[in-house]
């Protein structure tokens, strides 16, 4: 198995986690972490990549495409909703920036 | 979010992914033309095939696949069979449609589905890919 997903930053305060979980996907606020899942479903040899960098990358393109496709964006999803997501990459951003998100690339094989 | 807010937010994101600039966008952030909308590029895509070892023998089980990416593509590359399935019906049924364009109805499926209750016999697949789910 090999899946790529969002997770809070290491060793988060428990106020610094809450934030993590207001501006990061859902799957920030999952009570456990993605090893102790595996080991616990029979997976081994659990690999981990950091990819935070390439993360903070592709946000920023986002928001680069975002505002050079604004008009044609806000024909299709209106201006509130347009708004809305600038306003969510860059506060994602933001998160990455002071390590309260990172994407990680995990790799483990069955037993 | 409730998880039928959650269903309906995908469900727009995948009606409006088939949008020309939505492809456009996906094509400059990800090097992707399978209407992809999370953060997957391409280079780590061909990363997930190469760590997968993909061959033509083997079946792939893509979880959460939305439109296709990157099971789709991975399937195409490296000669697999896979077994993409999603929740959200529009993300299948764009599947769909990329698995007839791309003649690999003989080796290629879309399901609606959860991973809770996968549509496959126990111990079926050789590899399982998911990204960016819950993200």
């Amino acid at each position: 198995m090999a899946f790529l997903t969002i997770e809070p930053g290491a060793d988060l305060s428990p106020a610094q986690r809450r934030k993590a979980g207001r501006v990061g996907p859902p799957s920030v606020l999952l009570p456990t972490s993605y090893p102790s899942l595996l080991r616990t479903s029979g997976f081994v040899d659990v690999e981990v990549v950091d990819l935070t960098a390439e993360y903070r990358l592709t946000q920023q393109a986002k928001i680069d495409e975002t505002e050079r496709h604004r008009e044609e964006l806000i024909a299709l999803v209106g201006r509130e909703e347009y708004e809305e997501s600038r306003r969510r990459r860059r506060n994602a951003i933001e998160a990455i920036d002071a390590g309260l998100l990172r994407r990680r690339l995990y790799v483990a094989r069955r037993r | 979010m409730s998880e039928i807010l959650e269903q309906e937010r995908h469900e727009r994101g995948y009606a409006r992914s088939e949008a020309d600039v939505m492809q456009a966008m996906a094509r400059a952030v990800l090097d992707s033309d399978y209407n992809a909308n999370g953060y997957t590029t391409r280079a780590q895509a061909d990363r997930l095939g190469h760590l997968l070892d993909l061959a033509p023998d083997r079946l792939l089980l893509d979880v959460g696949s939305g439109c296709g990416w990157p099971g789709l593509y991975l399937a195409a590359r490296h000669g697999c069979s896979v077994v993409a399935i999603d929740p959200v019906v529009t993300g299948v049924a764009t599947a769909h449609r990329r698995i007839a364009g791309d003649a690999m109805t003989d080796r290629a499926w879309a399901v609606a589905g959860t991973a809770e209750a996968l549509p496959l016999r126990p111990a079926s697949a050789d590899a399982v890919v998911h990204t960016d789910v819950m993200c």
